[in-house]
C-alpha cells in the first residue's frame, strides 16, 4: 500500500478541481445556452396583422435560393373566407423553418447533416452529408422540410445564409415584403429591432409546448380563430 | 225545262268540283314553296332596329365601341342575348353632357387608402361606383375567380386593376403573368407604406 496521506490528498484535490472546473466550463452547455452565449442568435418576427398575402416573399425566396418549382422553403397559408360581401376577410400565416434552438430535426439526424450553426443559431443542412433517410422530415413538428429534387438532400429555409445574408443583405423574404410584415435580427442583441418588435407586440410562437424553442415569432392576428 | 235545269245544275256542280280540285292543287303547291323559302332565308324576316342607340355617343367617342369589344364584346352579347349599350354602364347622361360631363357615371381608378398618385374615395363611394359591375359580376363569381376581389371590395374600384375599354385583347390585371400580378400588389401596398412614413417624419 503505497498510498500516503499526501498522495491521497493530492488525488482528492485533483478530482475535486477537475470536476468543479468541468461543471463550470461545460455544465451550462445545453444547446439553448450555447447559442445565447454565441455571437448571434438570428430570429424572425412575422406580423400577421400586416401581411396581405401577396406571396411576393415566396417568389423572392425561390429566386434567391434557386428553389425549384414543386417544392418551397416558404409558403403563405391563407385561411378560408370570413364574413359576407363586402366585408369578406382572410388571415395569412407564414409556413417556414422556425429555426428551433432545440431542433428535433437535428436530434434525429443520423449523419450530422442537419445542424444548428452555433455562430448564428441558424438551423441548416450539409447537403453533402445528407443520405436522404427522411427522419428530419418526419421529426419536424412544423412540416417545413422537403427533399430538394436536384441535390436529393433535405432542404429548408436557412435565412438566406449562403445567399443574401452572406452578401450582407437581409433575407429575400424580408427585403421583398411590401408591407414590412417581416422583421429579421439578432435576438441576443437587446437593442436590435427584432427585440423591440417582440417587446411591443402580442407575439406567439407555434407549438412551444413541444419544447422546440422556435425562433420564429408571430404577431397574432385579431381576426379568426385563436392561434398559438 | 226540266232537262235544262238539270244540265245547269250538273254544269255548276262540275265547275265547283273543278274549282275545288284546282284550288286544292294550288294550295299544296304554294305552301310547299313557302316552306322552302323560309328554310333557306330565315334571317330575312328578323326585325332589327335601323337606328343605333349608341350612335349619338360614338359621334364623339369614336373608338369607345371598338375598344369595349375586348372585355364586353361577343361573349357578353352571347350571355345577355343582346349587345351592351353605352348607357347601360354610363348612365345618367344629362342634357348638358356636351358642356360638362360630370353627370355621366364614369369608371376610374380610385382607392380608399391614401396613395401617391391615386384618387381617394371612401368605402361607400367605392361600393356605389362598383354597383353596376357587381350586378353581373356577382360577389360569388368574383370570389370564385380569386380571393383578392374579396379584400378589395370596399377598398378599390374595378378600374384600379382592370381595363374595361381594352384595345382588342385583354389589358390590365387579366393580361399579366402571375409574377407581374404580384408586382401590382407590391406597387400599391408599398406606396401606402412610403406615404405613412412620409407623414410620420
Amino acid at each position: 500500500m503505497a498510498c500516503s496521506r499526501r498522495n491521497l490528498l493530492l488525488g482528492a484535490g485533483a478530482v475535486i478541481f477537475t470536476t468543479g472546473v468541468s461543471k463550470v466550463a461545460f455544465g451550462k452547455k445545453s444547446l439553448v445556452a450555447t447559442q445565447e452565449d454565441g455571437d448571434k442568435r438570428y430570429g424572425m418576427v412575422f406580423d400577421e396583422t400586416a401581411c396581405i398575402g401577396c406571396t411576393a416573399c415566396t417568389d423572392a425566396c425561390r429566386e434567391t435560393n434557386n428553389v425549384p418549382e414543386g417544392v418551397s422553403r416558404l409558403t403563405i397559408e391563407r385561411s378560408a373566407p370570413m364574413g359576407e360581401y363586402p366585408d369578406v376577410d382572410y388571415t395569412f400565416t407564414r409556413v417556414s423553418c422556425q429555426h428551433c434552438d432545440n431542433a428535433p430535426c437535428v436530434t434525429v439526424c443520423p449523419t450530422g447533416a442537419s445542424y444548428v450553426d452555433l455562430k448564428t443559431g441558424i438551423v441548416d443542412v450539409h447537403s453533402d452529408k445528407c443520405v436522404g433517410c427522411g427522419y428530419c422530415l418526419a421529426a419536424c413538428p412544423y412540416k417545413v422540410r422537403f427533399f430538394h429534387p436536384e441535390t436529393k438532400s433535405a432542404d429548408k429555409c436557412n435565412f438566406c445564409r449562403d445567399t443574401n445574408l452572406k452578401a450582407g443583405k437581409l433575407p429575400a423574404c424580408v427585403e421583398s415584403c411590401p408591407t414590412k410584415a417581416l422583421t429579421f435580427g439578432d435576438l441576443n442583441d437587446p437593442t436590435s429591432e427584432i427585440n423591440k418588435v417582440i417587446a411591443s407586440n402580442a407575439v406567439y410562437r407555434s407549438k412551444v409546448e413541444l419544447g422546440t424553442e422556435p425562433k420564429l415569432y408571430k404577431v397574432a392576428d385579431t381576426k379568426g380563430e385563436i392561434k398559438r | 225545262m226540266g232537262n235544262v235545269k238539270l244540265t245547269i245544275r250538273t254544269t255548276i256542280s262540275f265547275l265547283l268540283f273543278i274549282c275545288i280540285y284546282g284550288f286544292n292543287f294550288s294550295v299544296t303547291a304554294e305552301s310547299s314553296d313557302r316552306q322552302a323559302v323560309n328554310a333557306s332565308t330565315d334571317s330575312r324576316h328578323q326585325v332589327t332596329f335601323i337606328r343605333d342607340s349608341d350612335d349619338a355617343c360614338t359621334q364623339c367617342h369614336k373608338d369607345s365601341k371598338e375598344t369595349r369589344q375586348g372585355t364586353h364584346g361577343e361573349k357578353t352579347a352571347l350571355k345577355l342575348g343582346r349587345d351592351l349599350k353605352c348607357v347601360e354602364c354610363h348612365n345618367t347622361v344629362g342634357p348638358n353632357h356636351r358642356e360638362n360631363a360630370s353627370q355621366v357615371t364614369k369608371y376610374s381608378a380610385a382607392q380608399s387608402q391614401i396613395g401617391t398618385h391615386k384618387t381617394l374615395l371612401d368605402f361607400d363611394a367605392i361600393l356605389k361606383a362598383t354597383d353596376n359591375c357587381t350586378e353581373c359580376h356577382t360577389p360569388e363569381r368574383l370570389q370564385e375567380k380569386t380571393w383578392v376581389h374579396d379584400v378589395h371590395a370596399k377598398k378599390a374600384t374595378c378600374s384600379s386593376c382592370h381595363v374595361i375599354h381594352a384595345d382588342g385583347e385583354k389589358e390590365g390585371m387579366q393580361a399579366l403573368e402571375r409574377k407581374a400580378q404580384i408586382a401590382q400588389c407590391v406597387d400599391c401596398h408599398k406606396d401606402f407604406n412610403l406615404n405613412q412614413e412620409g407623414k410620420g417624419d
